[in-house]
């Protein structure tokens, strides 16, 4: 069933946020005129849970649930103009109010019963929920970092292939996404297809070079495979 | 410093001369300023570049042997971190005059985006004299970056408060005023039902009971606005920076950190800006701001402020007539 898809009308911060998760109505929210179906990514979120039942989700199985929650929630929102799914308010609406338990399960493991001294004992928490608009902020919003990464990664041909690889590790992931570069898609495929197999500091490595490497080169004007080899020099 | 001692080989920075321009409302880029796309209202924006290479770029970016037939291409590349785009389009043109005619997507872009003229290396070679590259894709010489603005710009905002009048319902009828904790900014909602209270408040008399009354109760309304506005902002920047680390004011909503830019020299005198915000920000931080912020300095600089003695005093006058 589609619904009406709403905004904050200020970006949210962490006093905020506090207050928004103990009281949704602390602050205003306007629609923004466009409707998506959020009825399969809730229905995911549902099953994931119950699969899951009382306990809490262990650190080591919560990166599953983005590979879980990857299609669904790219395939409600892709028709959006990207003027919206550049907006941090909407995604900050997204994560607070309708998809909230997400992001919970996701980075805490549970839903606390006192949500206010969660995210006040794990500041990291915060960032998950809101978010400036920088690639930091994109990277690091529960929500945001899920579409963006599809968006830059899904085809027809291979499907969810690389979006899901590259969600496999957080730390490549925010290598990539968290650097200019990734606003170019050939880069960020260049980067994982050379990448994939290699160890931490070999990816950290390559991709600072290849962020050094936009000094000089028009990234925009070379193929993924001028690209790859770039990386390999 | 000339941007071109930044690089390992010979550029031209700032050569090519770049114009861009607006044809469906015959805008163009001036020196300064940005071009504002948003006033272009169909939902395709065409955008209309032109570019000039004079000979010297040639000369200087490639060694004589490949002068003749210059591997490059100039593009146009547009970059907007606010719309997570970056792409390139390539001019067409005689190796002095380019030009290229541009169709962007409204809905594809958010904010501001930077356009910039580009040469760019065409094909590898590893076998040039030093000081030239032969590397694919480098930048070999390129224009100044000029702006678009695709939404109009948001004016700066100056006030920290709206205020209106409603008739307030049943259960609120007793109440002169509510004030409303909304965003982007707060809301001080006057009673239009209360008696008396539109016409006193709007009354132009100058002597008499009346401004008298107007005044009075003017500052029983801005003391209570001002008491809650400064408390609950005090409050959230208690619950903001990291843990035992200095309070954070880029985490306040934005009308917040007015509040304190407005009040800061009322909340402690006779101190530099700097220093009163480092006051602020200390007694935050140490948690002893309920007493000495909340109970003490929040009245003493409204009253201060607001001259509250000289409104007592005033009625006095008023009621001895």
């Amino acid at each position: 069933m589609v619904q009406e898809l709403r905004r904050f009308t200020v970006p949210i911060t962490r006093p905020w946020l506090y207050r928004l998760i103990e009281n949704p109505d602390s602050l205003p929210v306007e629609t923004l005129d466009k409707l998506a179906d959020l009825e399969g990514i809730q229905s995911k979120i549902s099953q994931l849970i119950d699969e899951n039942g009382d306990k809490a989700l262990p650190a080591g199985q919560r990166s599953l649930w983005d590979r879980e929650l990857i299609q669904p929630l790219y395939e409600a929102l892709r028709n959006l103009p990207r003027k919206t799914l550049v907006d941090m308010r909407f995604w900050h609406w997204l994560c607070i109010l309708p998809l909230q338990d997400f992001v919970w399960y996701r980075w805490h493991g549970y839903i606390p019963e006192h949500p206010r001294r969660a995210l006040s004992e794990h500041h990291a928490l915060v960032v998950r929920f809101t978010g400036t608009p920088t690639l930091n902020g994109f990277s690091r919003n529960a929500l945001s970092r899920l579409y963006w990464c599809a968006s830059t990664l899904y085809s027809e041909n291979e499907g969810f292939y690389w979006v899901e690889l590259a969600l496999q590790n957080q730390d490549l992931y925010q290598a990539i996404f968290e650097r200019k570069f990734s606003l170019y898609p050939p880069a960020v495929k260049a980067c994982l297809k050379e990448l994939k197999d290699r160890t931490e500091t070999e990816r950290r490595e390559a991709t600072r070079r290849l962020n050094h490497h936009l000094t000089t080169i028009v990234l925009e004007t070379l193929s993924e495979d001028d690209i790859r080899q770039l990386i390999n020099l | 410093m000339p941007v071109e001692v930044l690089y390992p080989y010979r550029t031209a920075a700032e050569m090519i001369l770049l114009h861009l321009d607006i044809p469906e409302r015959e805008s163009s880029q001036d020196k300064e300023q940005i071009l504002p796309i948003y006033l272009c209202k169909s939902s395709t924006i065409t955008i209309r570049a032109s570019a000039i290479v004079p000979n010297q770029v040639w000369q200087k970016v490639f060694c004589v042997s490949e002068q003749p037939n210059p591997p490059a291409t100039l593009w146009l590349v547009v970059q907007s971190l606010e719309s997570r785009l970056r792409k390139a389009y390539e001019f067409e043109g005689d190796q002095q005059i380019f030009e290229l005619i541009v169709d962007l997507d409204r809905d594809e872009w958010a904010g501001n985006a930077e356009f910039q003229a580009v040469l760019v290396r065409s094909k590898l070679n590893k076998d040039l004299p030093a000081g030239y590259t032969g590397d694919l894709g480098a930048r070999l010489a390129w224009s100044r970056t000029l702006s678009g603005a695709f939404e109009e710009p948001v004016p700066e905002q100056k006030d920290i408060i709206k205020i209106e009048w409603k008739k307030f319902e049943e259960n609120q009828r007793s109440q002169l005023f509510m004030l409303e904790h909304s965003a982007p900014l707060p809301k001080l909602w006057l009673n239009a039902n209360a008696e008396g209270l539109y016409d006193i408040l709007n009354s132009r008399a100058t002597r008499g009971w009346n401004p008298a009354i107007a005044e009075h109760t003017g500052y029983l309304i801005a003391h209570q606005v001002w008491t809650s506005l400064l408390a609950s902002t005090i409050s959230h920047l208690a619950e903001t920076g990291q843990p035992d680390g200095q309070p954070d004011t880029t985490e306040l909503l934005e009308w917040e950190r007015m509040v304190l830019h407005d009040w800061i020299e009322a909340l402690f005198p006779n101190q530099p800006r700097e220093e009163a915000f480092k006051l602020l920000l200390d007694s935050v931080r140490h948690h002893y701001f309920r007493e000495n912020l909340l109970v003490s300095r929040i009245p003493q600089a409204i009253q201060t402020r607001l001259r509250t003695a000289s409104g007592f005093q005033h009625l006095v006058r008023e009621a001895g007539k």
